[in-house]
């Protein structure tokens, strides 16, 4: 319940240091913390929890925490800010990214996103688009490239259809030089790889 | 088969009972288990005893397998306070209990995520370490927060 810190501030001091008198939770094992802060997310360990001391702002830049970056609800009105904080993400992960669920950045954020990721991770095995424009980005073929151990690209999108996703497929395919090595490849997975979620109106 | 029962000692000495074939979901008693038949008391030095009684209550659970998931998550959610939160996932670190580690690992996260700064420190009793200058620089770095 949210109401921990408020309520708890209220009562009377007795009932307070009954609560827990002596726990520095600092002493927390770090590997828990790490958990614990993995699992606030990139966007809130950028705005707010890092900063709460230096022991966690330590845990924060632990490139390890970032080989798994969820950043897919960026508010329209700070499109800036949402673009610097993934791309602050994707430099913490210091090359190690392997999986990435980024949203809808618009057709600029998403292009130059796309190739900001693509330059500095080439670890990444799954790549998640909630968009809607990500299709006419120019540098598709560009960005899939330099990802030579893409195992997964899902597409979230309101309405897309077979042949989109076959498009998608198909530049993947002839931009990857060893596009043979690749799941993306062959024609046949191409509905296994390229999942598609969210809202459809035509589905 | 006979149930053959363990005993698990707290670190404020209280003893709890706890059948075998349950206990061995911790990895922790179920190695202990293997190596020497675990049969004295195992302590639990880093374990209070409200913590272990939770424990127990978790590892003596009747779910079906296929409801787990929303037992353990329902489970945490029904403790919603922070220090018994974190009590709980260091008792599931030690004993190797991932799934409840997890659970709470998550709920703590789901609290802290909404809190401001400052009710973070407070709910975790933490310091902020931090000089005003060292302030001002993370500030500076993180222009954006603005």
């Amino acid at each position: 319940m949210p109401s921990t810190s408020k309520s708890k501030r209220q009562k009377p001091k007795e009932q307070q240091q009954e609560i827990q008198p002596t726990t520095n939770w600092l002493e927390l094992p770090s590997d828990l913390m790490a958990n614990i802060l993995f699992r606030v997310g990139g966007f809130d360990i950028l705005e707010n929890v890092e900063k709460v001391c230096t022991a966690w702002q330590k845990i924060c830049k632990d490139p390890s925490m970032w080989r798994v970056i969820c950043i897919d609800y960026p508010d329209i009105r700070l499109i800036e800010k949402n673009l610097a904080m993934c791309k602050r993400a994707v430099d913490r992960s210091q090359g190690q990214l392997i999986d990435i669920t980024i949203g809808d950045f618009g057709i600029d954020g998403d292009d130059e996103l796309l190739l900001y990721i693509a330059n500095r991770s080439s670890q990444l095995r799954r790549l998640k688009i909630k968009t809607g424009d990500t299709l006419l980005c120019k540098n598709w073929t560009e960005a899939l490239k330099k990802f030579p151990l893409l195992e997964e690209l899902t597409l979230y999108y309101y309405d897309i259809s077979k042949e989109v996703v076959e498009t998608v497929g198909s530049e993947a395919i002839a931009g990857n030089p060893q596009a043979g090595a690749l799941p993306l490849s062959t024609p046949e997975l191409v509905p296994k790889t390229f999942e598609t979620r969210g809202v459809s109106s035509t589905a | 088969m006979s149930k053959k029962t363990l005993t698990l000692m707290s670190k404020d000495k209280q003893l709890f009972n706890i059948e075998e074939h349950l206990a061995v979901q911790s990895v922790t008693i179920r190695n202990m288990v293997k190596e020497d038949g675990a049969s004295s008391v195992i302590p639990l030095p880093r374990v209070d005893s409200e913590t272990l009684a939770l424990v127990i209550e978790y590892l003596n659970r009747q779910q079906a397998p296929e409801e787990d998931e929303d037992y353990v998550k329902k489970f945490v959610d029904e403790r919603g306070e922070i220090p018994t939160l974190l009590e709980l996932a260091q008792a599931a670190l030690d004993l190797d209990i991932k799934k409840l580690m997890d659970a709470a690992c998550m709920k703590v996260a789901d609290l802290i995520k909404d809190f401001t700064l400052e009710e973070v420190r407070e709910a975790l009793r933490i310091e902020n370490d931090r000089t005003p200058e060292e302030e001002k620089a993370i500030r500076d770095e993180f222009q954006w927060a603005f």
